[in-house]
């Protein structure tokens, strides 16, 4: 068997392949595809990011009102002039339980100067365990009893417990998703009161 | 029948018949299948927002705390009248867009449904022009060459 024979089908095969412009644009169009799909994913926010953010950073603080453990009504807009902070939290929540002194001795600390207020947000509990949960660690800032979570809903809160700082001007300007201290709650109005000076 | 089979006509109805079939895939996937109760809508609506604590579950899958709350407020809001579209951008609002399981059609974001589109109009676009290729250099008869080559091969069998 002769080899031009051979030589003859594999210039037919190429040919048939189609030229390589062809290919050219194929891999071209690939490539921004890609390129495109790389810039979507890119352009989100990573992880660690999206755990501190949230939408309602830089808008007015939701309506935040309602009845306390203990019966009174109470509106976070009662303290406008002051530091807020608007903790969410259960009985049953463990890192609830352990933040529990770090704001008992923020609240007392700041009662005194009266520059900040600690306003608490039952989430997902019950309202006698609730109560019971203060009777037994003490702690003289307002519960706001929220039954239905609606409060916990608008500022977005996806686990207890979460601190939302509202600043003098009824402006949210921080979140702290997950157990935090009084050096924390300390630290960030210094830092945002540096900020506005 | 082999005739038939190989006519352009066949070949023809052929193609029609896909994109019938394709068209009505289409359209019955368009079609609104409006839920009927308000427990339908919270459901309906709840299937397509996304547990803000949990792994590829929807808030109407769901059990965890934060589920169950926004699925009340899905009611709270469905029983005030909102739309559908109201009440996802208001649960959007507050939990940011990452919760809408379907994402927007606008902005960077409406990527999502605009490549998977070019691609395929690419990709049929490459086939149409490779198979036109591809018939044109077919030969249509066997040539004196190939008819040497099946020779040769069948008597060195």
């Amino acid at each position: 068997m002769s080899t031009e024979a051979p030589a003859a089908e594999v210039a037919e095969a190429a040919e048939r392949a189609g030229s390589p412009r062809i290919s050219l644009i194929a891999a071209a169009v690939l490539a921004v595809v890609v390129a495109l799909l790389v810039a979507v994913l890119a352009s989100s926010d990573p992880q660690t990011e999206r755990q501190t953010q949230s939408p309602l950073l830089g808008r007015l603080a939701p309506p935040t009102e309602g009845r306390t453990l203990d019966g009174q009504e109470v509106s976070i807009d009662d303290y406008r002039g002051r530091w807020v902070f608007v903790n969410f939290f259960a009985s049953w929540c463990i890192p609830c339980q352990t933040e529990h002194r770090q704001l008992r001795a923020f609240d007392e600390a700041h009662r005194r100067s009266g520059d900040a207020a600690l306003v608490g947000v039952t989430y997902d509990n019950d309202t006698d365990e609730a109560r019971a949960f203060f009777e037994e660690r003490g702690g003289e800032w307002p519960v706001i009893d929220d039954p239905t979570n609606s409060i916990g809903v608008a500022y977005g809160v996806a686990r207890v417990p979460e601190t939302f700082v509202i600043a003098p001007d009824g402006t949210v300007v921080h979140r702290f998703p997950g157990e935090v201290t009084r050096k924390q709650l300390d630290e960030v109005i210094q830092l945002y009161e540096e900020r506005a000076a | 029948m082999r005739s038939f089979l190989r006519s352009t006509r066949f070949r023809r109805g052929s193609w029609l018949v896909i994109v019938a079939l394709v068209v009505v895939a289409l359209v019955r996937n368009g079609v609104d299948e409006r839920p009927t109760t308000n427990e339908d809508r919270v459901r309906s609506i709840a299937s397509t927002m996304k547990c803000p604590v949990c792994r590829s579950q929807s808030v109407a899958d769901s059990d965890v705390a934060a589920a169950r709350a926004i699925r009340v407020e899905i009611a709270r809001r469905v029983g005030a009248g909102e739309s559908d579209d109201q009440i996802r951008d208001a649960i959007a609002d507050t939990y940011g867009e990452g919760v809408q399981l379907t994402p927007r059609a606008g902005g960077l974001a409406g990527l999502v449904w605009i490549l998977p589109v070019v691609a395929v109009v690419v990709a049929l676009a490459a086939l149409s022009a490779a198979f036109a290729r591809w018939r044109r250099t077919s030969p249509t008869s066997a040539t004196e060459a190939d008819r040497a080559l099946v020779d040769d091969a069948l008597q060195h069998r």
